[in-house]
């Protein structure tokens, strides 16, 4: 059945970006279509509910919500917790309390190296300025010049590993551990770049109007997966489940609409995906994205594992350290590079490297949860998942009861959300971590061979993380085009 | 590095090559020249030449996704030519960069062959993959050889082998018990001969005796390369290095003057998107120069007053023209009104000094194909 060209866009996907990508182009009065292969919306930032398989991303904290999508899609979020600090939890028991207060950290940093707690205060003001400088690059909000002397910090950047570069300004350890765990993202290794670049990113980010916040989402409303979903559905976007797309069509070099796995084939002006660009790509006709091999930079073979542990009763790490805190668990620097060295081999790491945050808990009994986030593990370990879940889960649990020895009794359920369910669920393929997909302009990041075939999800971000950045500006672009065809110009 | 091989028509080219000088073309020994370069390079203007190609790769593309795969593989659709017939077209990099050039004929529904003067074996073979097609350069083995010149024809029909083919057709023949394919796909206007490579001795033994009433004489590569060269051809490898990578912008196709190879209103090639962007951004273009002077000037900077305007490819000396010549990319600079072009020859022996000869600029080609004179 070929239906007539009635939509203005096509959205492929609902999570999140979909929807944001979706009510951006509604409220644009835009005759816009999403199609969300699943029964239900939100993709990885739906907010599990008992018992159901779902990757529990949705659970992660929010680090890189675009201020502009939240105002102008009016989305109603409202936050557990605007500013988690970092603490690094220690075996010897002084934990290390990274807050947003550059001196009580410094203070804290005393115990470790005299010469970190010296430099902190410096390293916020000058790394943090230089992440905002950065915005420029990481928000398109225009093409602004980058000033000399951060241009050249940031050109040593592009070389360097999150490790060596903190090292210029740390001596200890347990900080430069726990700081660079961040930096491995998208499969990045924190000895290689380009993990400076993604630690720096981070950094650049806004929360709840704080830079380099890490913000709990309250999901009572349904968290950022509701909130994006009212969005669209307010702005008019029509939604639809249940719709597997197997192909984006293609006509005269142009993406002319998409074929459902029912045979349906739904034409459009415009087409957005918020799938990875390799997966878009596969959707395509072939070649249709090129014929070049290195369009789409290989992501290494590892992954994140996430661990929702109920508890009978709150975790308690000890006295100095915040209830309300985003744990690390990292011991030292060479507990980072043998874990990804073991997850490359297929193996799951002895020593696990991971963080933890508080959430609400799922469990009928359960008081209080914390949702691990167990990186690097791989994609596909030796033995099969199935096997890897126990030992996974035990030394989960076992590293947290270093911290608080009586914890392990005190869970109450456990449920774990492996890469391979991801995959499962929602064809997750993102792209890898690249100096240049880091420093890409943003117009490439979202665009394709295909003139109106934009990306408009997370693996369009420079790290793949919900921004909706992306999105909005796919959207716009794709507003832009809509724009130009209607006054007849020729692209 | 991997050891030279012979082509089938070795020992017969062996026979002739009395100075026994020798060049290398796609990892194939090839006779440089049989004694004169130049007065090969006339002889295939007034009477007729016979030159082993059997250097040039080919490669067969065969399976069901083939004539989709030709389709976004080259610059023009192939998939509307009829089986026995060919196209002249390049194959682009995804930014439009010029990855090679080349002839694609279609051998039936489903079979493409496509012959070039240099191997792009890992582009082709990997977007062969793509389309689950079956790419196979094993028939770069056979051997080829091709007869230019006014004469080209008379010998062929002496020979027993009928010359009428329209530019770009082929067929396959059975002569007198031997299978060879007569094509005409050559920038000179000649023939070409394919055979198997146990055939060629015989091959080249019954051409040569069939043209001997016609003066028939062997052409190495240099009377070719001159050919090439008066016929305003620019091959890559010899005068440009074609894109080697999925992403370089250079080679540009229009800084070659290779437009006439793209077919715009064929939608479904490679780098189209990249091409239409870029197409009228170009500055430089492919021209001819001719030297105020016998001495040739390969790959030289081309300047006006003090400023370099351009820069030569492959240069010869041209007995038909008399002068020296050279294939040259020039920008806009060196069209417009002020002093005149030169280059700088290179010093010899007999003039160890820098020299400037003053260059005119022509279109190309410098000379037309020698016609047949007899029907």
């Amino acid at each position: 059945m070929v239906a007539p060209v009635n939509w203005d866009a096509i959205v492929i996907g609902g999570g999140a970006s979909g929807l944001i990508a979706a009510a951006t182009l509604a409220k644009a009065r835009q005759k816009v279509l999403l199609l969300e292969a699943r029964a239900v919306f939100g993709g990885t930032s739906e907010t599990p509910a008992s018992g159901e398989t779902i990757s529990l991303s949705g659970l992660d904290p929010a680090l890189a919500l675009d201020q502009h999508v939240i105002e102008e899609l009016k989305l109603s979020l409202r936050y557990a917790k605007r500013d988690l600090p970092l603490v690094a939890l220690r075996p010897e028991g002084h934990h290390i309390v990274v807050g947003r207060d550059a001196f009580r950290t410094a203070r804290n940093l005393g115990w470790f190296s005299a010469r970190d707690a010296q430099a902190w205060p410096r390293f916020r003001r000058e790394v943090w300025a230089l992440a905002r400088a950065m915005r420029k690059v990481w928000w398109p909000q225009g093409i602004a010049p980058i000033a000399v002397p951060e241009h050249d910090a940031i050109e040593a950047m592009k070389y360097a590993g999150a490790l060596a570069w903190l090292g210029r300004w740390f001596e200890s350890d347990a900080l430069k551990a726990a700081l660079a765990f961040d930096a491995t993202e998208d499969g990045a290794a924190v000895n290689a770049p380009p993990s400076a670049l993604i630690l720096l990113w981070r950094l650049a980010q806004e929360m709840s109007g704080l830079q380099a916040a890490q913000s709990i989402i309250d999901d009572g409303n349904g968290g950022l997966a509701g909130a994006t979903l009212r969005a669209a559905l307010a702005a008019g976007a029509e939604l639809r489940n249940g719709a597997v797309v197997t192909k984006i069509l293609v006509r005269d070099g142009r993406a002319s609409g998409v074929r459902l796995d029912s045979g349906e084939t739904i034409e459009a002006h415009l087409v957005l995906s918020s799938l990875s660009r390799s997966v878009t790509r596969a959707l395509a006709p072939t070649g249709a994205f090129g014929l070049s091999r290195s369009e789409v930079a290989r992501a290494p073979s590892i992954g994140t594992a996430r661990i929702l542990l109920s508890f009978d009763r709150e975790p308690r790490f000890g006295d100095s350290v915040p209830a309300a805190a985003r744990f690390v668990v990292a011991d030292r620097v060479d507990s980072l590079i043998s874990a990804r060295d073991a997850a490359l081999a297929g193996q799951i790491p002895d020593e696990l490297v991971f963080d933890a945050v508080p959430v609400t808990p799922r469990a009928p009994t359960a008081q209080h949860a914390l949702l691990l986030r167990i990186r690097p593990v791989p994609l596909a370990p030796s033995g099969g998942w199935d096997a890897a879940r126990a030992v996974l889960a035990a030394r989960a649990v076992s590293a947290l009861g270093t911290f608080d020895r009586s914890l392990k009794s005190a869970v109450v359920a456990l449920r774990i959300a492996t890469p391979e369910d991801l995959a499962r669920e929602y064809g997750k393929g993102s792209s890898a971590a690249t100096v240049e997909r880091l420093l890409q302009p943003a117009g490439a990041r979202i665009a394709t061979p295909l003139d109106n075939l934009l990306l408009c999800g997370s693996d369009a971000e420079p790290v793949s993380e919900v921004a909706g950045r992306a999105a909005r500006l796919a959207a716009r672009r794709a507003i832009a085009l809509a724009g130009a065809a209607r006054k007849g110009v020729v692209r | 590095m991997s050891a030279l091989r012979p082509t089938p028509f070795h020992l017969r080219t062996a026979e002739r090559n009395a100075r026994n000088a020798w060049v290398e073309r796609n990892g194939f020994t090839l006779a440089r020249d049989y004694g004169d370069a130049e007065a090969e390079a006339l002889a295939a203007r007034f009477s007729v030449v016979m030159a082993d190609i059997s250097w040039r790769w080919r490669v067969m593309l065969e399976g069901t996704g083939a004539p989709d795969a030709v389709a976004r593989l080259f610059t023009k659709d192939a998939r509307r030519l009829p089986a026995g017939s060919a196209v002249k077209a390049l194959w682009l990099n995804d930014a439009a960069a010029v990855r090679g050039a080349g002839l694609l004929a279609r051998l039936g529904d489903a079979r493409f062959l496509l012959a070039a003067a240099a191997p792009d074996r890992d582009w082709i073979f990997d977007a062969a993959a793509r389309f689950d097609v079956r790419a196979d350069d094993s028939i770069s083995a056979q051997g080829g050889v091709a007869l230019i010149g006014p004469f080209a024809g008379q010998v062929l029909r002496v020979a027993g082998l009928d010359p009428a083919l329209e530019p770009l057709a082929f067929r396959t023949d059975d002569w007198r018990g031997l299978s060879v394919t007569l094509s005409r796909w050559g920038e000179h206007g000649g023939y070409e001969v394919w055979c198997e490579a146990e055939d060629a001795p015989i091959v080249w033994d019954r051409l040569f005796k069939a043209g001997a009433a016609s003066g028939i004489r062997t052409a190495g590569l240099a009377a070719m390369d001159l050919l090439d060269l008066e016929r305003g051809v620019a091959r890559p490898g010899r005068d440009y290095r074609p894109a080697s990578d999925g992403h370089g912008a250079v080679p540009h196709p229009a800084s070659l003057s290779l437009e006439r190879l793209i077919d715009e209103t064929h939608l479904d090639f490679n780098g189209r998107a990249a091409w239409l962007a870029t197409r009228a951004k170009v500055g430089t273009s492919l021209k001819g120069l001719v030297f105020d002077s016998e001495i040739p000037a390969p790959h030289s900077a081309v300047m006006k007053g003090g400023r370099v305007v351009g820069r030569t490819f492959s240069s010869v000396y041209s007995p038909a023209l008399r002068r020296a010549i050279a294939l040259a990319q020039l920008d806009e600079r060196a069209h417009a009104p002020g002093p005149s072009l030169f280059v700088t020859l290179p010093m010899d022996a007999e003039a160890p000094f820098e020299r400037h000869a003053n260059v005119h600029v022509q279109d190309l080609p410098f000379l037309p194909n020698p016609d047949p004179i007899l029907p």
